[in-house]
């Protein structure tokens, strides 16, 4: 099953859509491989999000990503939520879906932020099922990102790596993998960012995230806000050697740039990846 | 710990209902991290209600934090998409008059006219794209107002800022809603020509007929009507 994974296409250097370049993004078209849409923020809105949203479906090669599908929640799946997907799905025909490995509602609440789950077997069968629910119902691939935590639970059953293999493995999904949130993880945690890249299950890594973090000095945060810091982009590279090509996005969700500023941290990127393969 | 007791111990410090070290116990946590997490949820909502309600955030200023805690205690988010958790805050603030110094009823209307003001910017409904009859804006809402709000915020917009105003004599009615052509969020106070030009629009009515029913002339319909079209009340065909 996994040859399905190693299927999809490298789509290249991305970025995501944001309100702030929806004037200028159309006109760079030649800079920027495909555009990742932060489904929550398109997906109740009508008028001009949605009509840029429409033009980049016809311009831009899309990739989906979420942050409020909730997978590991103990609620039942939202049926808004997944028909909202599957709409938009067939309205915008993205190359795949993702959302977090997290629960971000509970008990009928949400938090709009991401919680880590325990790295328990409960919560593996209980994830893994939910995503085999899921793709059954949207006619799309579905990877699942590995989320930055700051806390960890007492009880764990395996290790953070080992928790991410077997659900997307149990699951049949695949991975977005976030190596920013792998070195903010490493960091906080006390593990070896480069020894969990090794352990992931390479050939499902469909996307990659990039993104910028803040140093807090006790704990580090991941902002969205802020340059690639060096360290990240070593891992990246390491990474890359493991993967081979892999579409690759750089996620600067706050305090967003101009548009030059973004593109010319995409060149970066895209020579790291390319030295990393040669 | 089972997965659900996890969740239930998580969720009770997210609402504030457990304190963070009691938490952090339960689930054998650092106490500092969780509350990061507790901290940012908090303020994902107040976050919403400071981009949605900003004129009435700067009128309640000395009080705003205590009324955003109040109201992330009182109205749990029940929607994946994050503006949705500020929706009850104007029927909320309601029933918060005569709490807090400062707020009155005339902020209630001011903090709904804030909410339609994003409803119309968001709202769902695709405008007709060749109307072969005049029809309603698929995005507008009307407000029953008993205060003057859009002239307050119409001055506060240019710059003037003016105290809170008294109460009207009866209710004003204002539409807000996005315009067919700019995709910009416009408000009008309801005036006899708007109202007679949805009534046109809703109804299919021949404008003229419609007009001769009521004693009026033609040119006050279609006067009205073309004034509707053009800021946006009604969609019409282009040109």
């Amino acid at each position: 099953m996994t040859d399905r994974w190693r299927a999809l296409p490298d789509l290249g250097f991305g970025l995501g859509l944001r309100r702030q370049h929806f004037d200028e993004i159309f006109d760079r078209r030649a800079q920027v491989d495909f555009l990742e849409i932060l489904t929550e923020n398109f997906m109740a809105f009508g008028g001009r999000p949605r009509d840029v949203l429409r033009r980049a479906a016809a311009e831009f090669p899309l990739v989906l990503h979420g942050t409020a599908l909730s997978i590991g929640s103990v609620d039942p799946l939202r049926e808004d939520y997944v028909e909202a997907i599957a709409a938009l799905v067939d309205e915008i025909r993205p190359r795949w879906f993702s959302d977090h490995l997290c629960f971000s509602s509970a008990f009928g609440v949400d938090y709009h932020d991401l919680v880590p789950l325990p790295f328990t077997e409960e919560a593996v069968e209980h994830v893994a099922a939910r995503v085999r629910q899921l793709q059954a119902r949207v006619d799309c691939p579905f990877l699942l990102e590995n989320p930055s935590y700051y806390v960890r639970y007492a009880g764990a059953e395996m290790s953070e790596a080992e928790f991410l293999r077997a659900v997307v493995e149990r699951a049949d999904c695949g991975l977005l993998l976030d190596v920013n949130n792998v070195y903010v993880n490493a960091r906080n945690h006390g593990y070896d960012a480069r020894a969990f890249i090794d352990a992931v299950p390479h050939e499902r890594v469909v996307q990659i995230h990039l993104a910028g973090h803040r140093d807090l000095g006790h704990v580090i945060i991941d902002t969205h806000g802020a340059a690639i810091c060096d360290e990240v982009y070593d891992l990246y590279a390491h990474t890359i050697a493991r993967t081979g090509p892999v579409a690759t996005l750089l996620e600067w969700d706050h305090d967003v740039p101009p548009l030059d500023r973004l593109l010319e941290e995409n060149a970066r990127i895209r020579e790291t990846a390319a030295r990393a393969r040669s | 710990m089972k997965l659900a007791a996890l969740q239930a111990t998580f969720h009770r410090v997210l609402r504030g209902d457990d304190a963070v070290e009691a938490g952090a116990a339960a689930l054998g946590c650092d106490p500092r991290r969780l509350a990061i997490y507790r901290d940012f949820v908090r303020g994902h909502v107040q976050t919403a209600l400071d981009k949605n309600f900003v004129v009435t955030r700067e009128l309640l200023a000395p009080v705003w934090p205590a009324l955003s805690d109040a109201y992330f205690r009182d109205v749990p988010p029940g929607h994946w998409e994050l503006n949705a958790a500020a929706e009850s805050f104007p029927a909320w603030l309601e029933t918060q008059v005569g709490r807090h110094e400062g707020l009155l009823p005339f902020h209630v209307d001011l903090a709904s006219f804030e909410w339609e003001e994003f409803a119309a910017y968001a709202h769902p409904a695709e405008m007709p794209a060749h109307p072969t009859a005049p029809a309603p804006n698929p995005t507008a809402a009307v407000l029953q107002l008993a205060h003057p709000v859009a002239g307050f915020v119409k001055a506060w917009n240019a710059g003037r800022r003016e105290p809170p105003p008294a109460p009207l004599a009866t209710p004003q009615l204002t539409f807000l809603f996005r315009h067919p052509r700019t995709g910009r969020v416009m408000y009008q106070v309801a005036t006899d020509d708007l109202l007679f030009a949805l009534k046109v629009a809703a109804e299919g009515l021949d404008p003229v007929a419609a007009a001769a029913s009521i004693g009026q002339p033609a040119e006050a319909a279609l006067r009205a009507m073309a004034f509707a079209a053009d800021v946006g009340l009604i969609v019409v065909a282009p040109g």
